[in-house]
């Protein structure tokens, strides 16, 4: 079964690629790689694949923007996706912008579920899985294996 | 102050107590309290001490009235009595009465006047000066505590000023606190998220060798070396930013040669640009002359430029091309980064000198153009961006030229280029 899975990981950053690839050769599932999210959208229309790997800030077109597309398209809302970012935050500001965060974006549902603090656009989405970094490798493995099996 | 110190001594004399007795409960007086106020240690006497000299002529004057109207009336004959002795005549008493009423009027209209003049004069100063304060808390200068206020009512409003002067200041400094908190969140966070992506890299390197080692797979082994040799170089690289980007200091001043900077920035990066097949381009003025610079800092800056122009190269846009340039201005010399790499969009762009924000696929510090920014404020000039997603970037710094600044380095560098 499981040599028909298949990841797509959307990534640009050199060492989560590898980082990604080699857990997923570990897990003997095949995978493609898409550097930007432009790519990642293409490779997800040229064949669906059985889960989306996701960086949030990528030149071209970021996470966010892959996310909402897929969830719009009804032939590929269905496909598990997991965000990958380091900008969850723990300290009260905002990563993308050093401006303080207001404190009722703390304690939320948001956190809740998924155990990392965000604001804003990222609230606004609803991944299936959170992979804050730096990546703890046994429990993406282990998250991954949920979905596929 | 002559005339409250004539005063003073006729009240003193009037009212036949000495002033050191009055002292004592001076402190706990009041407006109408009637008790002469000395301060402590200081030579005159209160205005104060002027509202008793109005009750107390008109208690000495109709004293002086009684004693008169009980004195006998003449002419009697009295055996026994000396002609000194005599009583006064009716016509006698009549002059005295008249003389000593007009007297005491006139004494007593006097006085009223002063007190009303010193009085108007005291409360012009104190108010004067309680206003000057709360200018002063205004323009936000120290404020110096109220201290001799009277009346009650003036000085409840000094006390006043001097609480709102207090709370003003304390409230400045939770400000002042607050905001430092701020600064240092935005950092810890900035440094922390850093860090992160950092131990990432680390842990994949980790992870790469782990599986080269169980499966003995060589090419494996170099890949997750790399991969861990990368994430040590940015920890260096993120403590030299830091250390860069605390450090207040000057500039080395001497006199440079942009074009000889420019062609040791082309030599530096060569090699990276070629392995990219990205030309690196000397677009240079011959004839831009000398400019106080500091020599390692604009390199720095420069190589950090390109650095970054030469990896928008290889993300997207035409990405073939990086050229460095100079113009050679009056009192300024112009240097310029273009490439036709990838371009930013105007998020990235709002961002570009935000602490610890990195777009680079392979990590930067996020302090890069921070310092890069820094080290052109300090040499005085300035640092603007053009750029198109997809067209490419170019970075135009602007230097004043300030000669008058440079120590003499300009041979040196030529030789040493030599």
């Amino acid at each position: 079964m499981t040599d028909e899975r298949d990841v797509l990981i959307v990534d640009d950053s050199e060492e989560c690629v590898i980082y990604l690839t080699e857990i997923l050769e570990d897990l003997g599932y095949p995978f493609r790689v898409a550097r930007n999210g432009k790519a990642g959208l293409e490779a997800v229309r040229t064949k669906k694949p059985d889960l989306v790997l996701l960086d949030l800030m990528m030149p071209q077109k970021g996470g966010i923007a892959v996310y909402r597309e897929m969830k719009k398209d009804p032939e590929l809302e269905k496909i598990p996706i997991f965000i990958i970012t380091g900008a969850s935050e723990a300290t009260g500001v905002d990563m993308l912008t050093g401006e303080p965060l207001p404190a009722e974006d703390y304690g939320d549902e948001f956190t809740r579920r998924f155990g990392v603090r965000v604001h804003g656009q990222l609230k606004a989405i609803e991944p299936d899985v959170f992979i804050e970094k730096p990546i703890d490798h046994e429990d993406v493995a282990r998250r991954i294996r949920a979905v596929l099996e | 102050m002559l005339a409250e110190r004539t005063i003073t001594r006729h009240t003193t004399h009037f009212t036949g107590r000495s002033l050191s007795q009055r002292t004592s409960d001076a402190s706990s007086s009041a407006f109408n309290g009637g008790t002469v106020f000395m301060a402590t240690g200081a030579r005159t006497v209160r205005w104060r001490i002027l509202i008793w000299v109005l009750p107390l002529q008109v208690l000495v004057f109709a004293g002086f009235q009684i004693w008169l109207a009980n004195q006998p009336v003449g002419p009697v004959e009295t055996a026994g009595l000396s002609p000194a002795e005599t009583p006064l005549t009716h016509e006698q008493m009549r002059t005295i009465r008249v003389g000593s009423g007009v007297l005491g009027g006139a004494v007593l209209l006097v006085t009223f006047l002063t007190v009303r003049l010193l009085l108007d004069r005291h409360l012009r100063r104190t108010t004067r000066r309680m206003l000057a304060r709360a200018a002063a808390i205004r323009a936000g200068q120290p404020h110096r505590k109220n201290r001799r206020h009277r009346p009650r009512e003036l000085k409840a409003i000094a006390d006043e000023l001097d609480r709102s002067a207090q709370r003003i200041s304390q409230q400045k400094r939770e400000l002042r606190e607050s905001e430092r908190l701020v600064v240092v969140g935005q950092m810890v966070a900035g440094l922390s998220h850093t860090l992160k992506n950092i131990l990432n890299g680390l842990r994949a390197g980790q992870f790469v060798l782990d599986r080269a080692l169980k499966t003995g797979n060589e090419d494996k082994l170099h890949k997750g070396l790399d991969v861990t040799r990368t994430s040590v170089a940015r920890i260096e690289r993120l403590i030299f930013d830091m250390l860069n980007y605390t450090k207040d200091r000057e500039p080395k001043r001497e006199a440079v040669d942009p074009n000889h900077v420019v062609a040791e920035v082309i030599e530096e990066l060569q090699q990276l640009a070629g392995s990219w097949d990205i030309e690196l381009r000397d677009e240079t003025d011959p004839d831009v002359g000398p400019a106080a610079l500091d020599h390692n800092e604009i390199f720095r800056a420069l190589v950090d430029l390109t650095t970054n122009a030469i990896e928008a190269c290889t993300e997207g846009g035409k990405g073939d091309l990086v050229a460095l340039g100079t113009i050679g201005g009056e009192d300024e010399v112009v240097l310029l980064v273009e490439d036709n790499g990838i371009g930013m969009t105007d998020d990235v762009l709002d961002h570009l000198y935000t602490r610890f924000v990195s777009t680079k696929a392979t990590g930067g510090t996020g302090l890069g153009m921070v310092v890069v920014k820094k080290i052109i404020d300090e040499h005085g000039g300035t640092i603007d961006v053009e750029s198109a997603p997809g067209e490419g970037t170019t970075f135009r710094i602007r230097l004043p030229r300030a000669m008058e600044n440079a120590t003499d380095g300009l041979q040196e560098h030529k030789e040493s280029a030599g």
